[in-house]
């Protein structure tokens, strides 16, 4: 009985294991090449948040603020751009069949 | 049951091996389905480990004398929930929670990067994997919870009767927490570095993991500190034991990398660094676990001598050989994009706070193993104890205090000379008042009036950035005061969480500080009636007391305690006899934020006099809130700020420009 038990646990572990064999994948997630870029522009975002602060609070002089917020501005532009470039190679990819039909 | 138990650690070993095979395999030929069913191997590692430990609980619960590790950790007059709570108790149970807690982590880092990186999870399924084979292998074939006898006896052994504590039940469990959560950014690093991915985003995706075990970790070690303090019986939370310094050196490095990694998100710098740091912790977490469990080094909290340790340093060498070849590998890419702008700034004080925290782990490094090192090279184990490791790491701790309160005043970046002495007037102008303070009310010791002024000074400056960040609301925003206060901490949660994490350090500083430096001890021998002063309190012994508690025989002091004429009330120091020779002290301790009264029963006589060790250990309570104000930063620190980017793709129609 016990090991009826054991077996029929082994087999409902293998049967769950093995499952994806038989089964299509689904396609891969398109958050797949935007994160690392959201993580990128996000992490601009909040350098320009901490920026203004220090700023605000005397920690930077107005000369060395324009600078950096200047340099910060451009990387977030650089970064939408290839988040914009990115839905659009998507939005294209997926109009592709449709318009083949 | 046992079988079952058994059968499902075979069962997992079998299928962690599986999803190494398949998740390798599925990657090399791009074949999801494959790397989907590795990933399913993975959830059923995780369901048959929590088949085993329900085994096991329910064995522990139940009394089930068949089994060896319920006779070695339960007793029939054991409180039944340390029945519960010695799951952790021993070696092989200790063991089947690391895996369990492997696993949960597993799950729950595939379901997160599964959703926002999906490429990285075949890599990570095979680091996921190969840990959780290592574990499961000895638990399978080396160190079983479910070895059984043929012969139960009537009745088990029980737990060492020191472990019978509640700061003991939850300290084993928080401690885990943190030192297996340090897979997660190994497991995350190194899968980058497999599967060719390592850009920052991947780095920056191991820091929210490394801060919850970080978190844990610190936990873990303040609980272990509260049980050492109220059970032990000797009036101290620290020893400089290698089993705590285990716990220690992966808490340093971690707290080195959750600083540099802010570098690195916002100047793409210090990536090598930073995977370096994740791996170091890892491997010393590892390491930690091969102290307590290989018998090497003596210590109160590590389990009885095994032949475990040559498996973990095995494991561990391979682990770190296979980590750092990646890294070799990928070397050229983890390049920084950036130079530092200028020595004076906010990413000059991380890289300085990182030198030292290396620093004194490597200090603690050096002291822990040097017994090992002494006994291979001279033959003989030559322990360098408290004093070496008090000599090193205090004046490097005294540094990071320093940085501590430099790094809020910087900017990041670049920061404005004038900037800098106007945030630092004021925090240096306090910290010298509170120092000429001490010396002027009798402080003579150097250590302690620097240690003190550095904790006003750390606090002046964080008390200056919150009244920043205040006056910026209100002058945008017109906010009442508090309202300002909680929102800016509210939308800044990582910096402003960040600050009440180091407030909870100050705290933790000064009570480590004021206890350690302070504290005064007297050892007496009353007879009933007779009393004992101590600083401001007057002990008063009235007679001893016999009585059976728990399986032992209890002796017990009763003390009556007055400061000044104030009656405080009565108090008990007690000593539990077991019949295993086992003895544990209960203490009588009153604690205020002042300091605590702790009283120990030394001795007794025949003729009813006892001895008693009173102490006054100043500002012990400030270590435990420290950890209640630690906990609060954190959770601010944990909880994720409001997605600044929307998820969705962005509008075609434009980009972004300042004014939007």
């Amino acid at each position: 009985m016990a090991e009826a038990g054991l077996v029929a646990l082994a087999c409902a572990a293998a049967v769950f294991v093995l499952s994806p064999l038989w089964r299509p994948a689904p396609p891969p997630a398109q958050d797949a090449e935007r994160e690392p870029l959201l993580a990128a522009h996000e992490a601009v975002y909040r350098a320009l948040r901490d920026l203004d602060l220090d700023h605000e609070t005397g920690k930077l002089t107005d000369g060395d603020y324009a600078a950096l917020r200047a340099g910060y501005q451009a990387e977030a532009v650089a970064v939408l751009r290839r988040l914009d470039a990115l839905a659009i190679s998507e939005r294209d990819a997926s109009a592709g069949p449709e318009g083949a039909n | 049951m046992a079988d079952l138990g058994r059968f499902a650690l075979l069962a997992a070993l079998v299928l962690a091996l599986y999803a190494m095979a398949a998740s390798i395999l599925g990657a090399r030929r791009r074949r999801p389905e494959i790397a989907r069913s590795a990933t399913h191997a993975l959830i059923a590692v995780a369901s048959l480990e929590a088949i085993a430990a329900a085994v096991l609980w329910a064995a522990l619960a139940g009394r089930d004398y068949s089994f060896r590790y319920v006779v070695s950790h339960v007793r029939d007059a054991q409180p039944f929930i340390y029945n519960l709570t010695s799951f952790w108790g021993g070696m092989e149970g200790s063991l089947l929670l690391w895996a369990l807690i492997l696993s949960g982590y597993t799950l729950a880092a595939l379901r997160s990067i599964g959703r926002t990186r999906p490429p990285l999870v075949p890599a990570l399924t095979t680091v996921f994997g190969g840990i959780s084979a290592f574990f499961l292998f000895m638990l399978a074939f080396v160190t079983s919870p479910f070895t059984t006898s043929p012969f139960p006896p009537a009745d088990g052994r029980g737990m060492n009767p020191l472990l019978l504590n509640p700061w003991m039940a939850i300290h084993p469990p928080t401690l885990y927490l943190g030192f297996v959560g340090m897979t997660v950014p190994f497991a995350i690093v190194t899968a980058g570095l497999a599967a060719g991915s390592v850009d920052d985003a991947g780095v920056l995706l191991a820091r929210r993991w490394m801060l919850w075990a970080w978190y844990c970790l610190t936990m873990g070690l303040m609980f272990g500190a509260k049980w050492s303090y109220v059970v032990l019986g000797w009036g101290g939370y620290w020893a400089w034991d290698p089993v705590e310094n285990a716990a220690l050196m992966p808490w340093l490095v971690a707290t080195a990398f959750l600083h540099s990694v802010m570098i690195q998100e916002r100047r793409q710098m210090l990536t090598r660094w930073n995977v370096v740091l994740v791996i170091l912790a890892f491997g010393l977490s590892i390491f930690g676990t091969f102290l307590t469990r290989s018998g090497v080094l003596s210590s109160i909290h590590s389990f009885t001598e095994s032949s475990l340790g040559a498996f973990f340093l095995g494991f561990l060498a391979l682990a770190l050989l296979a980590a750092f070849a990646l890294a070799a590998w990928r070397w050229d890419e983890l390049r920084g994009r950036h130079e530092l702008d200028a020595a004076v700034s906010r990413e000059s004080a991380f890289v300085l706070n990182n030198v030292l925290f290396l620093a004194v782990a490597f200090s603690v490094f050096l002291g822990t193993v040097f017994p090992i090192v002494s006994a291979a090279l001279a033959g003989r184990a030559i322990n360098v104890g408290p004093p070496f490791f008090d000599h090193i790491v205090v004046p490097f701790a005294f540094g990071i205090l320093f940085l501590m309160g430099i790094g809020p005043a910087v900017a990041w970046r670049r920061a404005s000379p004038d900037g800098l002495r106007r945030s630092l007037q004021a925090p240096a102008a306090a910290a010298v008042v509170v120092g000429l303070a001490l010396l002027a009310g009798g402080m003579r010791a150097p250590g302690p009036v620097l240690a003190f002024a550095l904790c006003v000074f750390v606090a002046a400056t964080i008390a200056v950035e919150f009244a920043g960040g205040v006056r910026v609301r209100r002058a945008h925003r017109g906010e009442p005061p508090l309202r300002a206060l909680v929102a800016l901490v509210a939308h800044n949660r990582r910096r402003y969480g960040g600050y009440i994490v180091h407030l909870g350090i100050l705290l933790l500083f000064c009570g480590i500080t004021g206890s350690s430096v302070f504290a005064s001890q007297r050892v007496v021998t009353l007879a009933p009636g007779q009393a004992a002063t101590i600083e401001r309190y007057r002990v008063r012994f009235d007679g001893l007391l016999q009585s059976t508690r728990g399986g032992a025989l209890a002796i017990t002091a009763r003390l009556r305690v007055f400061e000044g004429a104030h009656d405080l009330g009565a108090f008990a120091a007690r000593r539990n006899l077991y019949l295993t020779g086992d003895v544990t002290t209960d203490v009588a301790l009153r604690s205020t934020p002042r300091d605590d009264l702790y009283v120990t029963l030394a001795g007794w006589t025949q003729t009813g006099r006892a001895t008693l060790r009173l102490l006054v250990n100043p500002l012990v309570s400030w270590m435990w809130a420290g950890g209640a104000l630690l906990t609060l930063g954190a959770v601010i620190a944990m909880i994720p700020e409001h997605r600044l980017v929307p998820r969705t793709a962005p509008a075609f129609r434009g980009a972004w420009s300042a004014g939007e």
